[in-house]
């Protein structure tokens, strides 16, 4: 171990001989230092700010006081006003939403002295009259400082005048902190007014920076300086005069070569070392913001360094050359990061065009993409083709897929009319309508009926037929759904008729608030099971064709807000975000038991076989479970494309459309998951780009894009990603779940491509002649 | 008891270029041993494929072809290697270390510990005239001192035989004269020393033995004075003698030419002296006979001539001269 523990040595000595090391740790003290002359002093909150007052709400408060019908204290305020300022009361008109400049200036006229008037009066000691204020209308802090008001403190009676206007003109000025943050820089006050943040909200901003500080600044700008100090360790090391001498030594090549690299890591871990503890007491000391938490940026940095060095190293070693080296590796990071981007970029594109549902519509195929819009495969040019939208939505679907989603629910295939139906929003009016769309027609676009009411879903019945869930309750649509001629309108909107034509209540009695997001599943009997916004239902079908609620259950969790239904024979399944599967009893909703697929993430997609003997489950890990009716133990479906699935429909016939690659669809056929058919569209250049070259170097690459994640998730409470639950993405009806990444992946795929980088180098090393 | 140095047949060639591949053969078939305890030269001019053999021995590159072991252990076996002290050709210190630092790197390098280190470097820097630039940085070294302080480090091991590359190259005769002196106090301990250089004179004051490459073919292996006296034993061999003569002119010309010697076979003749007394005179002159009895025959004719024999000597062989001799023979017989 000894010749090994001399090269690391060595490299330290190498390291400080070198004065770009000295500069390094030079800049390195004078940022600490710079840093250390920024801190803030905490002062109580007094005076006013014009950001802090409302205007309009104000001057109608003291207009009142001046007739003498306001509160006493306003009163006392106007009392106390000045005769301009009270003047320009009556000059005062409210900005208009987008005033023109010269409004602005004559706002700023007359609110100008008004605020200086108010300022000066803040400034008084004997504002307070026990007659004038009323300590109830007090806040706790002003209540306190009433209490010795005899004795305040200059600061102290300052504060309690803020206070009092407050409480005086409630509404109008905005209620503030008790204390307030002055930025100093080397005992100088940086602005002239407080800054009007508390402490801990100048620490939670900090800690919310940290990340972006040590991710853009530390691994951008640091990385380049380290490996630039430490880039001549290796090729040094090959001149033949002193590699000659090594060799003949009794040591490993290829520990030798592992040494030289640890040892310039072990260097920059003590440069790290001595920057992230400065940071840390610096942080702590000048700001408050003890974050010990900072202490895992020294491996971090150091493991980071470690991934681009072994290239730098690898690449010295080939070409035994500095320059060279750190060309090298610099090139190698814009590869990695450009990659990353454009791996980012592309994907993000093409899972856009990712089919989320499939619908066999007799001898067509029709399907959705996850910007919602409704697809039909055209057998002869290879290609799935926009289907189903109305010509406004066909124009404006570009910018609308490109911010969000299309306005669409559905399409659902009736059988028995041999047509599609959707209901979309129309551009023209932003009302829902019905559409149709007929195969011999290639499903182009028939405006139907209005929607009763807020679409929800689109679903169809065992039967075959399409049920609208809507936001008062369920309608059956059927027959021709092409709108009829004696359409009633009013000012151009198709007046919406429950139970007109085509368009049929179906219950449920009394009429339901459903909102989003909304989920609904049929059980094999014909029980609709319906899941709004954390309310689970039961409803049955009667005789009379309607639905009746039979049974409820409510979840009152945040999280639990949005959920997935399906039911089997035996089993009613509800999932929600935290990807476990509830099994409920179908009659009585009781919860019997809980299963987790795959632990961590969330459901895509929870689907049942039309026979109820199977329930399937897409992960947003995007693999395909199944669950065999009365087991409890998942399998993974026996398809090809585990990992990028992204939709399943059983069909009758035992046939199952699985898709994956994007927009591939297979059907398969149970009960042995036999391929049958593949619809594959050729795949566009964008495509091909993703897929055999972006995606395959990503794989290989460490990414630093992903490792800000580590970083964040190292810094901010360990708890990112449960925080995300949370968001209010989680809301949205149509909520595409992205796949969920361990924040310690991208250290194990790049501790991987280190360990191979390395593993070349020693190779090199053993068999190289030198 | 086991050759330090062993090698039988030893080949290596190079391959060389990515595309066009060209082999160039740096050893052929070498094959001789060197024992504990001698001062062995490898002699040869550049590119006769000395560093390349010691470059095999110490496992820095592989062999093509044949044996190599090194104190018993195959080349390159880490176990030999902690018995080596070598000292490369044209030595590069890393420029943040001083002589203090560097023995100490190296000392480890050859896992000594660091308590050896710090007792032997002292006497070390002092016996190779570093001590009082010990703590210099060994970029302020000129090339001699670099020179030295790699025999410092070479012998800070204490190991069984040393391999020096061209040890004296860049140091002054002084220093080289110290060399000499170390390596004769090292063959005195018992140790073994490789030396591989090109400059002939000191193989020859510093060697016991040597062999000779040309071009990656081993010429000879022998003692160091042995050829140095070339052939100079043999009877039947050619010689050539040197005589100063004082007696007529007439009378040395007369005898040159009653043995047949052919005026081609008498070179540098010179007076050496102004004339003694009438048709006296002393001369130098250098004469080529076939062999020792034409010497004999020559000398019977000139005393019987009444010339007087002042000095006579067969002149010794330089191993320069053998080296030459043996190296231009090859290029003639070519």
């Amino acid at each position: 171990m000894r010749p090994y523990l001399a090269i690391i040595k060595d490299s330290f000595r190498e390291a400080f001989h070198s004065y770009v090391l000295w500069i390094v740790i030079g800049l390195i003290t004078v940022f600490l230092l710079a840093a250390a002359l920024v801190s803030y002093r905490q002062t109580l909150t007094v005076g006013l700010r014009d950001d802090e007052v409302d205007w309009p709400k104000l001057v109608a408060q003291l207009e009142q006081a001046k007739a003498d019908k306001g509160s006493p204290g306003a009163i006392r305020f106007w009392s106390l006003m000045n005769s301009q300022a009270q003047g320009n009361l009556a000059k005062f008109k409210p900005l208009s939403p987008v005033p023109p400049f010269d409004e602005v200036q004559k706002f700023k006229e007359v609110t100008r002295p008004i605020l200086k008037d108010l300022r000066s009066i803040l400034e008084r000691e004997d504002l307070y009259q026990s007659t004038s204020f009323s300590a109830s209308k007090m806040s706790q802090e002003g209540k306190a400082l009433l209490q010795r008001e005899k004795t305040l403190a200059k600061d102290e009676r300052l504060r309690l005048n803020r206070l009092l206007l407050e409480a005086s003109f409630s509404g109008a000025i905005g209620e503030s902190e008790g204390t307030s943050l002055v930025l100093c820089v080397a005992g100088w006050d940086l602005f002239e007014d407080p800054l009007p943040i508390s402490k801990q909200m100048l620490v939670d901003v900090a800690r919310d920076w940290l990340p972006f500080l040590v991710d853009k600044g530390l691994l951008g700008i640091g990385l380049l300086v380290a490996i630039i100090v430490t880039a001549p360790a290796i090729p040094n090391m090959f001149d033949p005069g002193a590699l000659h001498l090594l060799l003949s030594k009794p040591v490993l090549r290829s520990l030798l070569f592992l040494s030289k690299f640890f040892g310039s890591c072990a260097f920059v871990l003590l440069c790290a070392t001595y920057f992230f503890i400065g940071l840390y007491f610096l942080l702590g000391s000048r700001w408050g913001v003890w974050e010990p938490r900072l202490m895992w940026c020294i491996p971090v940095y150091t493991f980071v360094f470690g991934i681009y060095y072994s290239v730098a190293a690898l690449a010295a070693l080939v070409w035994r050359n500095m320059i060279v080296s750190i060309m090298v590796a610099i090139v190698f990071w814009a590869l990695c990061f450009s990659v990353g981007f454009s791996k980012e970029w592309i994907e993000g594109s093409l899972n856009k065009s990712r089919l989320r549902r499939i619908i066999p519509a007799g001898d067509r195929l029709l399907a959705v993409d996850c910007t919602n819009t409704p697809l039909v495969w055209n057998d002869e040019q290879k290609r799935w083709n926009i289907a189903m939208l109305s010509r406004e939505l066909r124009n404006f679907r570009p910018v609308i897929s490109f911010v969000g989603q299309m306005p669409v629910r559905g399409p659902v295939y009736d059988v028995q009319e041999k047509q599609a139906v959707a209901v979309q929003i129309s551009a023209r009016t932003g009302q829902q309508l019905i559409s149709s769309g007929k195969a011999d027609n290639n499903f182009a676009y028939k405006e139907g009926p209005a929607s009763p009411a807020s679409a929800h879903l689109l679903l169809t019945e065992p039967g075959g037929a399409p049920l609208l869930a809507t936001s008062t309750g369920l309608y059956r649509l059927s027959g021709d759904l092409v709108a009829p001629n004696d359409e009633i309108k009013f000012l151009g909107y198709k007046l919406p008729f429950a139970n007109r034509d085509s368009v049929r209540e179906a219950g449920p009695t009394p009429a339901q608030t459903w909102d989003t997001p909304f989920a609904a599943a049929f059980a094999p009997d014909g029980t609709l099971f319906v899941y709004s916004r954390g309310k689970l239902q039961r409803l049955s079908k009667g005789s009379d064709g309607k639905y009746t609620l039979d049974k409820t259950e409510k979840f009152e969790s945040k999280s639990e807000r949005r959920g997935w239904v399906a039911a089997t024979k035996s089993t009613l399944f509800v999932s929600h975000r935290d990807g476990k599967i509830q099994l409920r009893d179908p009659q009585t909703l009781e919860l019997r038991k809980t299963l987790e697929p795959a632990p961590g993430q969330s459901p895509r997609i929870l689907t049942a076989s039309p026979d109820g003997n199977t329930l399937a489950i897409i992960m947003e890990n995007r693999k395909l479970w199944l669950l065999a009716d009365g087991t409890e133990q998942f399998e993974l479906a026996p398809v090809g494309g585990q990992g990028d699935i992204s939709a399943i429909h059983f069909a009758g016939g035992n046939q199952v459309y699985v898709t994956d690659l994007f927009q591939r669809v297979t059907a398969y056929e149970l009960p042995d998951w036999k391929r049958t058919q593949r619809w594959s569209p050729s795949f566009d250049i964008q495509t091909r780009l993703y897929l055999y070259l972006l995606k395959p170097v990503y794989t290989v690459c460490p990414k630093p894009g992903e490792l800000y994640r580590t970083v964040t998730y190292l810094l901010t409470e360990q708890k990112a990603e449960a925080d995300t639950g949370e968001s209010n993405d989680a809301e949205l009806h149509e909520y595409e779940p992205q796949p969920k990444s361990n924040p310690w992946r991208p250290v194990y795929s790049s501790l991987a491509f280190m360990v191979v980088i390395l593993g070349l180098g020693c190779l090199y090393m053993e068999r190289q002649e030198f | 008891m086991v050759a330090a140095i062993h090698v039988e047949n030893l080949s290596k060639t190079y391959v060389e270029g990515i595309v066009r591949r060209k082999k160039r053969e740096a050893l052929r078939s070498v094959s001789f041993s060197v024992e504990q305890g001698e001062i062995f030269g490898l002699l040869g001019g550049n590119g006769a494929g000395k560093t390349t053999f010691i470059k095999i021995l110490l496992g820095i590159i592989g062999r093509t072809g044949g044996q190599a072991t090194l104190l018993g252990f195959p080349a390159g076996d880490r176990r030999a290697r902690k018995r080596v002290g070598y000292l490369p050709e044209n030595l590069r210190v890393p420029r943040h270390l001083t002589a203090l630092t560097a023995l100490e790197y190296y000392g480890h390098l050859s896992n000594v510990p660091t308590r050896v280190i710090r007792q032997r470097r002292g006497a070390l820097l002092e016996r190779v005239g570093l001590a009082p630039r010990a703590n210099d940085p060994v970029q302020n070294y000129s090339k001699g001192m670099l020179q030295r302080l790699g025999l410092a480090q070479a012998m800070l091991h204490d190991p069984d035989i040393f391999i020096l590359d061209e040890p004296t190259d860049g140091l002054d005769p002084v220093a080289r004269s110290q060399v000499r002196g170390y390596l004769a106090e090292l063959k005195q301990q018992g140790k073994t020393v490789f030396l591989n250089s090109h400059i002939l004179q000191e193989v020859e004051l510093i060697c016991d033995r040597v062999a000779i490459l040309d071009r990656g073919n081993l010429k000879q292996v022998a003692h160091v004075k042995d050829l140095m006296a070339g052939n100079a034993g043999i009877l039947g061999a050619q010689v050539e003698i040197h005589l100063d003569l004082a007696g007529n002119e007439i009378d040395i010309r007369d005898s040159l030419q009653q043995l047949a010697i052919p005026p081609a076979a008498v070179s540098n003749w010179q007076s050496i002296a102004p004339e003694v007394a009438a048709h006296t005179h002393a001369v130098r002159l250098n004469v080529n006979l076939p062999d020792q009895l034409a010497v004999d025959a020559l000398i019977d004719e000139l005393r019987r001539r009444k010339v007087s024999i002042i000095g006579m000597n067969r002149p010794r062989m330089s191993l320069e001269q053998a080296y030459l001799e043996i190296v231009a023979a090859e290029v003639i017989d070519k």
